[in-house]
């Protein structure tokens, strides 16, 4: 009998094992949200544990970089093994060119500025599946000044790499400036100078603002360039960067909340009504674009350096906490604002490229292809 | 005897060329003109949209004219079994020449219709002040493009013959698989880098990658 009922036992026990969760009992509304309570509260106590263990972690002493290049003041730290086969010759290389460029633009400045604060290039993680080649990352960032790192993948290039050191050479130089200027920069300044690239994107984002003041200081109204630049007090900056078109097509893009039946009305009285003041009042819910994007602004601050020649950064960091963003231009550039926004919009105009129409050389070179490809046909009978 | 070429192609092609030439002509005119019913406003943003979306029908009709005129005559000859080539008293590669010459001279008609009509739309379109039409700097690249897919498609159809399209599709699936593998194995893209090859100065495709704006700063 007893093994029978042990049997039946354990048959019940398999079935109630295996059988489909019965649903909750209903619960009422307040015992619901106490429930979601008490595991918001228990997610957050886990939460914080696994921060803890994490920050436990990184407060462990990290293994020395036995290895390491320099170029002037700048000082890489890392493991050769870890760069991948090439890897410290591209560093090198890197940056050495990130360097020339740093001093290029910072002067004598960028000693001071650099030196005592090695980069650390650090495998970050390696992953691999079992089908897979093992991959690295590299994590590059200064051994005591860490808001800022990049990531690369190994092996080390020269241009990448060069991009990367630029960019922590430029957020150290950005540590320590004045608030006003860094909150106008875009929390990062360019240590290395301008590339012609980055002047033909300021012509054609002054071209194609949606903001008119922009445009108009595209076609010639200088005082419209520092206020498109944010250079000077707007006051309300969505009736004075922008007209009522420049509204209505902001609007015409930006799709409302379609759970916010007040932003809906808005918006269809703003496009199809062609209600200024419902365009107005629909943005006034959302961030007011800037005229020119950050990296146009970003232009012009290396151009400030360019034109106030090596001593440029110098005088900037000397300028006293609190000055406004165009005095420490013209103290950066050594000549007033509206002139070095003059000279900034020519040089933009004048890298205004004709994108549609090919070069001759550029004709040439397809009929070459061309020509090279009728001859090609022309190898085989059928 | 190129004349007599020129002459047999476009008897071939006419009906085509006619579909072509009334849509390089029509598209660009009509692209700006009915662009408010499709939500594109005149704000400078709008006409830049609108522009984007003209490039890809520029693309495209180049992509279209390019490869048809190329593989075109081929079908002709090849229905044929290439009797009407071998009884001409000039070489085969005489005669592919004349063949390719041929079909690029035929590229010109569409690309006229296409300046035509580019002009036409860059008059009925009030642009803002910052903003430019370039009727002769896009039909210069539609041509010199169109003239690329033909000379790739008629390379392709004169050296694989009847096998020209099953080549094509062997080379497209083998990029495909290549990458899939490469991917899988984490190795770093080797289709990618092709494509920067090809479509970078001075590769082929660079062109590709230029602004096919009919309206643009």
């Amino acid at each position: 009998m007893r093994p029978r009922i042990g049997r039946l036992f354990a048959a019940v026990a398999v079935v109630v094992a295996c059988a489909w969760p019965l649903a909750a009992r209903a619960q009422n509304a307040s015992a619901q949200v106490a429930d979601l309570e008490a595991r918001l509260r228990s997610t957050d106590i886990a939460l914080r544990e696994a921060r803890r263990k994490v920050d436990s972690v990184r407060a462990l002493p990290r293994p020395n970089l036995p290895d390491s290049v320099v170029a002037g003041a700048l000082v890489v730290r890392f493991t050769t093994d870890a760069l991948g086969p090439g890897g410290a010759a591209a560093l090198q290389r890197a940056a050495n060119l990130s360097w020339t460029d740093a001093r290029t633009v910072l002067g004598a400045s960028a000693d001071s500025l650099v030196r005592g604060h090695p980069i650390d290039v650090r495998a970050e993680y390696a992953y691999a599946n079992w089908w897979q080649q093992r991959q690295v990352w590299l994590s590059f960032q200064f051994a005591d000044y860490r808001p800022r790192y990049n990531s690369l993948r190994a092996p080390v290039r020269e241009t990448p790499a060069r991009d990367v050191l630029s960019d922590l050479i430029g957020a150290l130089a950005t540590n320590g400036e004045s608030p006003k200027l860094v909150l106008w920069l875009g929390a990062w300044m360019p240590a290395r100078p301008t590339a012609p690239q980055a002047w033909e994107d300021v012509a054609v984002d002054l071209a194609t603002s949606p903001s008119t003041i922009a445009r108009a200081c595209h076609v010639g109204a200088l005082a419209q360039c520092e206020a498109a630049l944010g250079l000077t007090d707007a006051g309300d900056e969505l009736l004075s960067w922008y007209d009522a078109d420049d509204r209505r097509a902001i609007v015409l893009r930006a799709p409302p909340n379609p759970t916010a039946d007040e932003q809906v009305t808005l918006h269809k009285q703003c496009v199809k009504q062609r209600s200024d003041a419902s365009c107005i009042a629909f943005l006034r819910t959302r961030t007011v674009p800037r005229p020119l994007n950050i990296d146009s602004r970003r232009t012009l601050f290396a151009y400030a350096l360019e034109r106030g020649g090596p001593n440029a950064y110098a005088r900037l960091r000397a300028a006293q906490a609190g000055t406004p963003v165009r005095a420490l231009l013209a103290a950066a550039s050594g000549i007033d604002t509206p002139t070095l926004v003059r000279d900034w919009r020519a040089h933009a105009l004048a890298a205004s490229p004709d994108l549609v129409t090919p070069s001759v050389l550029q004709a040439g070179v397809m009929l070459g292809w061309i020509a090279l490809l009728g001859v090609a046909a022309t190898r085989r009978r059928p | 005897m190129f004349r007599q070429t020129l002459f047999t192609q476009w008897k071939w092609a006419r009906l085509e060329l006619v579909f072509y030439v009334l849509t390089a002509f029509g598209v660009p005119a009509i692209l700006i003109n009915v662009r408010p019913y499709f939500g594109y406003d005149s704000s400078v943003t709008g006409w830049m949209e609108v522009s984007k979306l003209g490039a890809l029908f520029f693309i495209s009709l180049a992509f279209v004219c390019g490869t048809s005129l190329a593989a075109g005559p081929w079908g002709k000859d090849n229905s044929g079994r290439h009797i009407y080539a071998m009884s001409l008293p000039v070489a085969w590669p005489t005669f592919v020449r004349l063949r390719f010459l041929a079909g690029a001279t035929l590229l010109a008609v569409p690309a006229v219709a296409l300046f035509l009509g580019s002009l036409v739309a860059a008059a009925s379109a009030n642009l803002p002040a910052t903003l430019h039409a370039y009727p002769a700097g896009i039909t210069l690249r539609w041509y010199l493009s169109a003239l690329l897919f033909y000379g790739l498609a008629f390379a392709l159809q004169y050296l694989a013959g009847r096998s020209a399209a099953k080549v094509a599709v062997i080379i497209m699936f083998a990029v495909g698989a290549v990458e899939i593998a490469a991917q899988l194995v984490g190795f770093h893209s080797p289709t990618a880098a092709l494509w920067m090859l090809l479509t970078s100065w001075p590769g082929p495709l660079d062109t590709l990658t230029a602004r096919w704006m009919l309206i643009d700063v």
